[in-house]
């Protein structure tokens, strides 16, 4: 009688666990169908791939390391991985100063604030084809750069995105103008969040707004700048549309970078290994930089 | 007592005089910031309205002298595929923004609202993928579109984009911060667990849905370098792939460029100004999730 009972009770109980069980993975099951195959399966896949030779008529062919080697002496690898290096070391400051310069500035009340922070963030919005051929055509010889430097008198007919010197930081000009004010956002949430009493008792010392600026915001903000930073390395070790568009990699090799590589090599010459390769190597380095970051910036604020 | 008024009538002053420099000094900085921002966008829509001839005047003129429409009417009429390349992009937000948004949100309120065995796991899984860049899974996503045929396929576009993090994680949150009392009343009327979401939550959850889909469409719309993988008929290019390929292959007409890249351009800048407050929350969420 008590063992009947004890089924009784157990037999429902189990049955509906096992319903809100199906329930619950019918309710993910269109998402995580899609994640399964399009990016745990594709990652694996890009591990795999990157151990073999295939071109997409052939078989793929294991090739153990080879591509990996290949690509530390590949000379275009390592002179797009100089470019990149050297575009983050110019974009990711520029951008977190500009940003960090703007929010401070909409921190203030000073009057049109809204006018600026929607005017300012304009230029995120954009699409990056849009602002690159809106870049291209401003950075002509005939163009309103070289019509603004010959206003304010440097008399110059400058050929930016096909000249070599002037090709990449002409790329860095366009990103920083494209991606400061999201920093800025980052920023601004951030400032906000700065709780107002510490503000007034520094106002009681006697500390002016810039001052208060660089001796309590910036030092709570640390978490916001790692943040901001993070994000501005990732997305520059990750250029890729404004080579596509305005430079192709050129001239000579100027502004190749990863990611164009892995384009090149992946789908105009058709070495599927060797670009996933490219592309493992370019998450390894994006890994290992947000560590190091990590450590550096030390993101825990000290209240 | 009087150095006391002193003293106070120096701690009132003297933050004033000081705000006063430091509120020129802002707002002229602000002023030179407001000018690098919108200068390029000014000197497009003027640009589209120039004349061949006139575009290429050395120095350029930032002011047209003859405003005509003809460069709007031949970019979308002369480049044989302008508005298929439209149409193309309309419907892939279209598609995206319908079946991201049916996805996500039954994806998220799993999360939020049931306790299945597994759920975490996938939860952790799916935050360490956010680190992985989108170019080293351009590869292995092309290769497994050439297999179901969907290469130079728009729905090849459409669907390596539903596998995103962003938005399942975004209605997760929401759905947990909605009052319990909702199911628990239409459980008790003997609703299902699918009725329920259809008709209850749902319709409190359109505020997140509307942010959604407003930064959903933004992405779509500008997308670059996804669609560019997948298709390559002139009749199968999305927007920005058209313009994009205005340029290199026969001399640049920058009359058309520029009128065409408005196309791209207006419709993403109108959604910005109108719902304004959806991007910078967008902005100020990423922060938090950091």
């Amino acid at each position: 009688m008590a063992v009947l009972a004890r089924g009784a009770v157990r037999r429902p109980s189990r049955f509906r666990y096992w319903r809100r069980w199906l329930t619950a993975y019918l309710f993910i099951a269109p998402w995580l169908i899609f994640l399964l195959v399009f990016i745990a399966g594709a990652i694996v896949l890009a591990v795999y791939f990157s151990f073999t030779d295939y071109d997409l008529l052939s078989d793929p062919v294991f090739v153990g390391l080879k591509n990996y080697q290949k690509a530390f002496q590949d000379e275009s690898f390592l002179h797009a991985i100089r470019n990149v290096a050297t575009y983050t070391a110019v974009v990711v400051p520029s951008q977190t100063f500009i940003g960090l310069v703007m929010a401070a500035i909409l921190d203030r009340k000073i009057p049109f604030r809204r006018f600026f922070r929607i005017a300012w963030y304009l230029p995120c919005v954009a699409s990056s084809v849009v602002t690159t051929l809106i870049f291209m055509w401003l950075f002509l010889p005939d163009g309103f750069i070289n019509a603004a430097l010959n206003f304010v008198g440097i008399d110059v007919r400058i050929n930016w995105l096909g000249d070599e010197a002037t090709a990449l930081p002409s790329i860095m000009f366009m990103n920083i103008w494209a991606t400061a004010a999201t920093m800025m956002l980052i920023f601004l949430a951030a400032i906000q969040d700065v709780p107002g009493p510490i503000y007034e008792a520094a106002n009681l010392d006697g500390a002016g707004p810039i001052r208060q600026f660089f001796q309590i915001t910036l030092p709570l903000m640390r978490p916001a700048i790692f943040l901001v930073v993070l994000l501005g390395t990732i997305g520059c070790f990750q250029l890729y549309d404004q080579v596509k568009i305005a430079t192709n990699g050129g001239p000579n090799e100027a502004t190749l970078t990863v990611t164009y590589l892995i384009w090149r090599q992946g789908f105009r010459d058709l070495n599927m290994g060797y670009a996933s390769a490219m592309g493992v190597i370019l998450f390894a380095g994006i890994f290992v930089i947000s560590l190091i970051q990590r450590r550096v910036l030390d993101v825990r604020p000290d209240y | 007592m009087a150095t006391l008024a002193r003293a106070q009538t120096v701690a009132v002053h003297r933050p004033r005089f000081r705000l006063r420099i430091s509120r020129v000094l802002f707002l002229t900085i602000a002023a030179i910031f407001t000018a690098v921002a919108l200068a390029p966008f000014i000197l497009t829509v003027s640009g589209s309205f120039k004349t061949k001839s006139e575009i290429l005047d050395w120095p350029p003129t930032i002011i047209p002298t003859v405003i005509q429409w003809q460069n709007y009417v031949e970019v979308w009429t002369n480049s044989h595929f302008f508005p298929q390349w439209i149409a193309n992009s309309i419907f892939l937000a279209g598609f995206h923004l319908i079946a991201y948004i049916a996805i996500c949100s039954a994806a998220g309120y799993a999360f939020a609202r049931m306790n299945f065995p597994g759920a975490s796991v996938i939860f952790i899984a799916i935050l360490g993928s956010i680190m992985i860049p989108g170019q080293v899974l351009w590869v292995p996503k092309f290769l497994i579109l050439n297999q179901i045929g969907l290469v130079d396929n728009l729905f090849g576009i459409a669907l390596p984009n539903l596998a995103d993090v962003f938005g399942v994680f975004f209605m997760t949150q929401f759905f947990k911060s909605l009052p319990k009392e909702l199911e628990e009343a239409a459980s008790i009327d003997g609703a299902s667990t699918f009725r329920t979401f259809r008709q209850i939550i749902l319709p409190n959850a359109y505020p997140a849905l509307a942010a959604l889909a407003i930064l959903q469409f933004q992405g779509s719309w500008n997308a670059f370098q996804w669609p560019l993988i997948v298709v390559r008929s002139p009749e199968h290019l999305t927007l920005p792939l058209g313009l994009a390929s205005f340029q290199g292959l026969f001399g640049v007409n920058w009359n058309w460029v520029l009128a065409g890249a408005m196309f791209n351009a207006v419709p993403i800048i109108l959604l910005v100004i109108f719902f304004q407050k959806y991007f910078i929350r967008s902005a100020a969420s990423s922060a938090i999730k950091g």
